[in-house]
C-alpha cells in the first residue's frame, strides 16, 4: 500500500534529519562558552586529579574521536550521567517525558477540537454577532501572555475558589496511601492536570479557531458546496459533512507546527505549574550547566518533534486522500 | 396550452450591486415539456446559468427573482419555502455541473457521494437497497465496479463527469439542468458524454435544460433552442428552425462564427465586439443594435417585441418580420 511506503520513506528521512541535529548539537556544545570540567572540578582538586577526571570523560581525546564516541553513545542510549543528579540522564528524561506528552498532547488536541468546532460555527455565521464575538475572543486569548494567564488561573481557581491544587502533578499523600487504587491515582493526576490544561487551551484554541474560520470561509465558496446544496441536503449536513472535513485540513498542519513549539515553549508552563516535564528539566540543566542532561534533553525534544510530525503527516494523509503517495 | 413540466413566465432576476439592482435575466419566458429538451445558448454572462440556479433555488445571496414565475409540475418555485425546495432539489430537479468545476467533494469516496443523494431523499431505503442502486447507477454510466471506492482525484475529467451524471440520475428526477456539462472536456470525451446524457434523457423521459455557449453542442442534444443575449431571450424555436433558419442577427453570428472556424479564420473584429456585454440597455431599443450590421435608427430607439416566424419559432427582432415579408 502507498501509505506504508510513505511512512517508511518518512522514517528514513527522520533518521537523516536526526543525524544532522545530533551533529549540530555536538558542535554547539563544543563551541559553547564555559568548560564542562570547570563545573565538575573542585577548586581544591590538584591539577593531576583534574587531568585524570578529563581523561575519564574522554575530554583529552581529539574532537573527531569524541564525536565518534558521542555517536556510539547516542546509538546505544548511553547519554551519560547527570552532573547534578548523579543518575543516568536517559533514566531522568524517560521519567519526565510521559508527563510532558500527557500535558501537551492533551492540551493541543483539545484546543484544536475546540478551535475547529468554534471556527466552523463562526464561519457559518460569518458577519453575525456570534462570529464577531468569537473572532474578538479568539484574538484576545491568542495574544494573552502565558505566564500572566497562568498566574491569573492559579490565583482564581486554586487560591480563590480552591477547585484545583496550586502546583505539581500528584498529591504525595494520595500516592503514599496504600488504599489508593489506580482509579484514585488517575483522578489525582487529572485533578492536577486541569489547571495547566485549561491555561494551555485558553492560550492555544484561538489560533485554531482563526485558521479554521478562514479555511472554512474559503471552503464554503467551493463548487462541491453548491453540489451538496443542489442535492437537497440540510444546511447542517452541508456544514458538517462537506465543508468542515475539507476546512479542517489546514488546522491539522498547524497542530503539527504547534506540537513542536509547545514542547519547547512548554518550559514556561511547566515551570509556572511545577509540572515535572522535559521543558522544566531542560531549563534546569541549562542554568546549572548540566551538560549531559541538557544535551540529552535537546536530542529527546528533537526526536519527539520529528515523531509528532510524522504522526501528523500520517493523519493528514488519512484525512485527505489526495495526499497519499 | 397543455401543462408543461416547467413553465418559466416573464422571469427577471437581479443582482444587488454597488449601484442598484443589475438585471441579469430580463423578462424571460419558456417552457419545457415532459421528456423535452431545451438548449439555452449564449455567451458568458448572458444569464443562462443564473436561470438554472434560479430554478434550483440556489441563487447567491446577493441575487433574487425580481418578477415572474417558475412553475414546475404545477408548483411555483419562486414562492415555495426552503424545506419544500430542499425536497424538490435532486428528487425532482437535479443538475449536471460543469466538468471543469470541482463539483465533487475531494475527501469523500465517489460512491458515498452518489449514495448520499439517495439517502437524503429516500431515507426509508435499506442500506442494501441504497448500495444496490448506487452500483447500478455506476454500471449505467459505465464506471467499473472496482472504482466505486475511489476518490474524485483518481478519476479523469470524463470519468468524473460520468460520476456527476450518475449522481444526477440517482433519484429519477423529472427535470435535469445540465450547466455546461461538457465544457473543458476534450472533443472525443465530450462526444461520449453528450451521447450518454442524450440517451438517458430520452430513455428515462426526463425533461432537460441544457445550458451551453456552444450552439453546435446544443443542437446535438436538444429538440428546442433558446438563444440568450444580455439577459434576454432573443430567439426560440425547434432546433432545426433556429439552427438552419436563424431569425435573429445574433443567432446568425453564433452560427456563422461556428462555420468560419471550420474553413477559414473568422473575422475576429466582428466576434470580439460581442464578447463583452454591457448590461441591459433598458427600454431604449434592442440591446444588440451596436453589433448588428442591419441596425436602423428604429432598432436603437424603439422597443423590440416578439415576431412569430412559425408556430414554434419566435424571434425578438424588429427586422425579422420584414425579412420574412421581403
Amino acid at each position: 500500500m502507498g501509505l506504508k511506503r510513505f511512512i517508511i520513506r518518512r522514517c528514513i528521512e527522520i533518521l537523516v534529519i536526526f543525524f544532522f541535529i545530533m551533529t549540530v548539537l555536538f558542535v554547539l556544545f563544543r563551541i559553547a562558552p564555559g568548560d564542562p570540567v570547570e563545573r565538575m572540578v573542585d577548586p581544591s582538586m590538584t591539577p593531576e586529579d583534574a587531568q585524570l577526571l578529563m581523561e575519564s570523560m574522554g575530554l583529552d581525546q581529539p574532537v573527531w574521536t569524541q564525536y565518534l564516541y558521542y555517536l556510539k553513545n547516542v546509538a546505544t542510549g548511553n547519554m551519560g550521567v547527570s552532573f547534578h543528579y548523579g543518575e543516568p540522564v536517559t533514566h531522568i528524561l524517560m521519567n519526565r517525558l510521559p508527563n510532558t506528552i500527557l500535558l501537551f498532547t492533551t492540551a493541543i488536541i483539545l484546543s484544536a477540537l475546540l478551535g475547529i468546532y468554534l471556527g466552523k460555527i463562526a464561519a457559518w455565521k460569518q458577519g453575525g454577532r456570534i462570529d464577531t464575538w468569537m473572532t474578538i475572543g479568539a484574538l484576545f486569548c491568542h495574544t494573552l501572555f502565558l505566564p500572566w494567564m497562568a498566574l491569573i488561573m492559579i490565583w482564581f481557581f486554586a487560591y480563590k475558589v480552591g477547585w484545583f491544587p496550586i502546583t505539581g502533578m500528584v498529591s504525595p499523600a494520595v500516592w503514599i496511601d496504600p488504599d489508593t487504587g489506580w482509579i484514585g491515582k488517575t483522578i489525582d493526576v487529572i485533578h492536577h492536570l486541569m489547571l495547566p490544561l485549561m491555561t494551555l487551551i485558553v492560550i492555544h484554541f484561538g489560533s485554531y479557531l482563526l485558521v479554521m474560520r478562514s479555511s472554512m470561509l474559503d471552503t464554503l465558496k467551493d463548487d462541491y458546496i453548491i453540489t451538496a446544496r443542489a442535492k437537497g441536503l440540510a444546511e447542517k449536513e452541508i456544514r458538517d459533512r462537506h465543508a468542515a472535513p475539507n476546512a479542517a485540513l489546514p488546522v491539522v498542519t498547524s497542530v503539527g507546527l504547534s506540537l513542536a513549539f509547545s514542547i519547547n515553549g512548554g518550559a514556561l508552563t511547566e515551570t509556572v505549574f511545577t509540572w515535572p516535564g522535559i521543558g522544566r528539566e531542560l531549563v534546569f540543566a541549562v542554568s546549572h550547566s548540566d551538560y549531559p542532561l541538557a544535551q540529552a534533553a535537546f536530542l529527546l525534544i528533537a526526536g519527539v518533534v520529528l515523531v509528532a510530525n510524522l504522526v501528523v503527516d500520517v493523519l493528514y494523509a488519512y484525512l485527505d486522500p489526495r495526499i497519499r503517495y | 396550452m397543455t401543462t408543461s413540466l416547467l413553465d418559466v413566465e416573464n422571469l427577471s432576476i437581479g443582482y444587488h450591486t454597488g449601484n442598484g439592482i443589475h438585471l441579469a435575466v430580463d423578462n424571460v419566458s419558456f417552457h419545457v415539456e415532459r421528456g423535452g429538451s431545451l438548449g439555452l445558448v449564449g455567451e458568458s454572462g448572458c444569464g443562462k446559468t443564473t436561470i438554472g440556479m434560479a430554478i434550483m433555488g440556489l441563487l447567491p445571496p446577493n441575487a433574487g427573482v425580481v418578477s415572474g414565475h417558475i412553475r414546475f409540475e404545477g408548483e411555483d418555485l419562486t414562492t415555495v419555502d426552503d424545506s419544500r425546495m430542499r425536497k424538490i432539489r435532486w428528487r425532482r430537479i437535479s443538475m449536471i455541473f460543469q466538468a471543469a468545476m470541482n463539483a465533487l467533494n475531494p475527501v469523500q469516496r465517489v460512491q458515498a457521494q452518489v449514495a448520499e443523494a439517495i439517502i437524503t431523499h429516500e431515507p426509508e431505503l435499506s442500506r442494501h437497497a441504497v448500495a444496490h442502486r448506487t452500483r447500478s447507477l455506476f454500471k449505467l454510466v459505465k464506471i467499473p465496479e472496482d472504482r466505486l471506492r475511489d476518490y474524485p482525484h483518481q478519476f479523469s475529467g470524463g470519468m468524473r463527469q460520468r460520476v456527476i451524471i450518475a449522481m444526477a440520475l440517482a433519484c429519477n428526477p423529472s427535470l435535469i439542468i445540465a450547466d455546461e456539462p461538457t465544457t473543458a472536456l476534450d472533443v472525443i470525451v465530450q462526444n461520449q458524454i453528450l451521447k450518454a446524457i442524450g440517451m438517458f434523457q430520452k430513455e428515462k423521459n426526463i425533461g432537460m435544460i441544457f445550458i451551453s455557449h456552444d450552439i453546435a453542442v446544443v443542437s446535438d442534444v436538444c429538440t428546442h433552442i433558446g438563444v440568450m443575449y444580455e439577459g434576454s431571450l432573443v430567439e426560440m424555436g425547434r432546433k432545426e428552425e433556429v439552427f438552419y433558419c436563424p431569425g435573429h442577427p445574433y443567432t446568425r453570428l453564433l452560427i456563422e462564427s461556428l462555420l468560419t472556424l471550420s474553413d477559414e479564420p473568422a473575422d475576429l473584429s466582428e466576434v470580439s465586439c460581442v464578447i463583452a456585454p454591457q448590461g441591459i440597455t433598458g427600454d431604449g431599443g434592442c440591446s444588440f443594435n451596436e453589433t448588428c450590421s442591419d441596425a436602423s435608427a428604429a432598432c436603437r430607439n424603439e422597443k423590440v417585441g416578439w415576431v412569430e416566424l412559425s408556430d414554434t419559432h419566435r424571434v425578438r427582432c424588429n427586422l425579422a418580420g420584414k425579412e420574412v415579408e421581403g
